[in-house]
């Protein structure tokens, strides 16, 4: 951080199968962001190798990294970071613009994964006009738009009250059956392990599997 | 890239306000182009047509003034002039400023009757042309609608009450003049023996130079030249009119482009994180920067269109320069210099946006969105 050098991770050690539903818990400055950066194609390591498949994503170039991420994963954030003034399914066609499908495929399958997450009567409706649950729901929908091999969610229920929490990870729960793709999430609440198949502890930097929590 | 450019026009309705105040910057520059570039084009075009309409082949006159009308040379010169060999005919013009009725500083130009249809072109539309040397004037036909002026009416030149006996049509600036006869006008503007210009026509062609040469051996104190180069020797001063308006424009652009270049790098800063989301979501470089030089692109092309639009609407108006001191015209609508204003503003807002491109193609996802 800035002319210091922090490690936010040290010596990680991650296999993830297809299908998984991994659930990482650690505090606030554990590295549970920069372990997602990492998996997700947004930031290099300083050392070590990141997998997906079988192509190693490692020290690519910024272009490199778009196209891996346009391609094999989703993203979903705490605070939704839906863009703004746009509707519901033009939020969720966005990956699919990037991927240069075609417009009515596109927004076809907008509609379908909308309707896969209960907001089908929600179509045109714009970040702020959402409650913070369908918002999280925009995203989610969002980050399956182009058929990722992995989504990634970083604290994608911090920002939701309990009813909402529930409904989200219940909604993630059926998803990762439905879909088969693997998801991964990070959070600082522990009761969401127990919907997990995977759970690991991060703990300044340090990854350690562990049960779930019954 | 249809897609890019719907999102590009989406952002920018998203972000009303400010880009409007972009765009009003952009049509500001564009009227300022557009008004100044049509200034100089008319300023050129009156200027070389009105001296190229002057008639005759060769002009003479004062030497040393700015243009050939104002200045004094002997009237007595067209007799020695007639005697050249090869001239067919010359003809002493008196043009001077002058009140005429209410209006003042209008062009009034005395001319020999039995001369004029040798050396002008031109169709009566009410009466007829002055045909003796009594005191009585025709009129242009746009100075006589803005007067409202017909055959039978006085009109006051000067001071001197006289009667128009016609209105004539010449389709050049000189619609806007008053024509009295010759010795009249040198009476009223005490011009006694002398001239503004000595008009001169050849029986050949091509003995023109010919009598140049002569006339500027006997005449060495008076400017001589063939009619048609009248214009070229005005230039120097035309070329000075395009420099500093070009200057202005210039000017203009370059404030232009830094005020663009700032609102987009503002815009850069606030919109980081949106650019952040749409790598993380796959958009790469090549689609961030169409996505932003088409917007950019755009405004440049709603300021041109505005900034176009206003400057008809001034046209319209009906805006009046002084092209002698006498007589007024009107800006011309050139419509090339709208094309030029409008491809101007899409090109510097496109510039401008260069440098704001390559600071959001650097934005790195992982960077903007660490906070949430």
């Amino acid at each position: 951080m800035g002319k210091i050098d922090v490690p936010a991770l040290n010596r990680v050690n991650l296999d993830v199968e297809k299908g998984d539903f991994i659930v990482i818990q650690g505090p606030s400055g554990s590295g549970k962001t920069t372990l997602l950066n990492l998996l997700g194609a947004l930031d290099n390591p300083t050392s070590g190798e990141v997998w997906i498949e079988d192509t190693n994503i490692t020290r690519r170039k910024e272009g490199g990294l778009s196209q891996i991420r346009r391609r094999k994963i989703g993203f979903v954030f705490q605070f939704y970071n839906l863009i703004p003034k746009m509707p519901a399914i033009d939020n969720v066609q966005l990956p699919m613009i990037f991927a240069k499908t075609p417009r009515a495929v596109r927004r076809e399958k907008a509609v379908k994964l909308l309707k896969a997450v209960s907001l089908e009567h929600r179509l045109q409706h714009e970040p702020s006009e959402l409650s913070a649950g369908e918002q999280q729901r925009v995203a989610i929908a969002r980050a399956l738009a182009n058929d990722p091999i992995i989504v990634l969610m970083d604290e994608p229920t911090g920002n939701l009250d309990d009813e909402n929490t529930q409904n989200i990870m219940s909604l993630l729960e059926g998803l990762n059956k439905e879909t088969k793709q693997t998801f991964i999430l990070t959070t600082h609440n522990i009761s969401l392990t127990k919907y997990a198949n995977k759970v690991y502890f991060l703990h300044n930097g340090s990854l350690t599997s562990g049960p779930k929590n019954a | 890239m249809l897609e890019i450019l719907t999102m590009a026009l989406q952002n920018i309705t998203r972000r009303a306000l400010r880009n409007s105040l972009t765009v009003v910057g952009l049509a500001v520059f564009v009227m300022i182009f557009v008004l100044i570039t049509s200034f100089t084009f008319t300023v050129q075009s009156q200027v070389s047509e009105s001296l190229s309409d002057l008639g005759g082949e060769i002009t003479l006159w004062s030497q040393g003034a700015l243009l050939p009308y104002f200045g004094e040379i002997p009237e007595n010169y067209t007799a020695r002039i007639e005697q050249i060999e090869y001239v067919e005919n010359a003809s002493p013009q008196i043009a001077r400023i002058s009140s005429v009725d209410s209006q003042d500083l209008r062009l009034v130009f005395g001319l020999n009757p039995p001369d004029i249809s040798l050396f002008y072109t031109y169709t009566m539309v009410e009466g007829a042309m002055i045909d003796t040397n009594e005191s009585k004037a025709v009129l242009g036909y746009l100075f006589a609608d803005f007067l409202k002026k017909h055959n039978g009416d006085n009109i006051t030149v000067d001071g001197h009450v006289m009667p128009v006996v016609g209105v004539f049509k010449t389709d050049t600036w000189m619609d806007n003049v008053v024509i009295i006869p010759f010795s009249v006008a040198q009476d009223n503007f005490s011009l006694s023996g002398r001239a503004s210009i000595i008009m001169v026509t050849v029986t050949d062609l091509a003995q023109i130079d010919f009598v140049l040469s002569e006339i500027r051996t006997e005449f060495p104190d008076v400017s001589v030249s063939k009619s048609q180069e009248a214009a070229s020797r005005l230039a120097p001063l035309m070329s000075s009119i395009s420099l500093v308006s070009y200057t202005f424009s210039t000017i203009a652009g370059i404030a232009c482009f830094f005020g663009v270049t700032n609102v987009m790098l503002t815009g850069i800063i606030e919109r980081s994180r949106e650019i952040g989301i749409l790598k993380a979501l796959g958009a790469g470089g090549g689609d961030v920067t169409r996505m932003m030089l088409y917007e950019s692109a755009a405004l440049g092309a709603l300021g041109g269109f505005l900034g176009c639009l206003v400057s008809i609407i001034i046209f319209l108006q009906g805006m009046l320069i002084p092209i002698t001191s006498a007589s007024v015209v009107a800006i011309q609508i050139f419509p090339e210099v709208f094309f030029y204003g409008f491809t101007l503003s899409i090109v510097i807002s496109t510039l401008a946006a260069l440098y704001p491109v390559w600071r959001a193609v650097r934005v790195r996802p992982h960077e903007v969105l660490k906070f949430g």
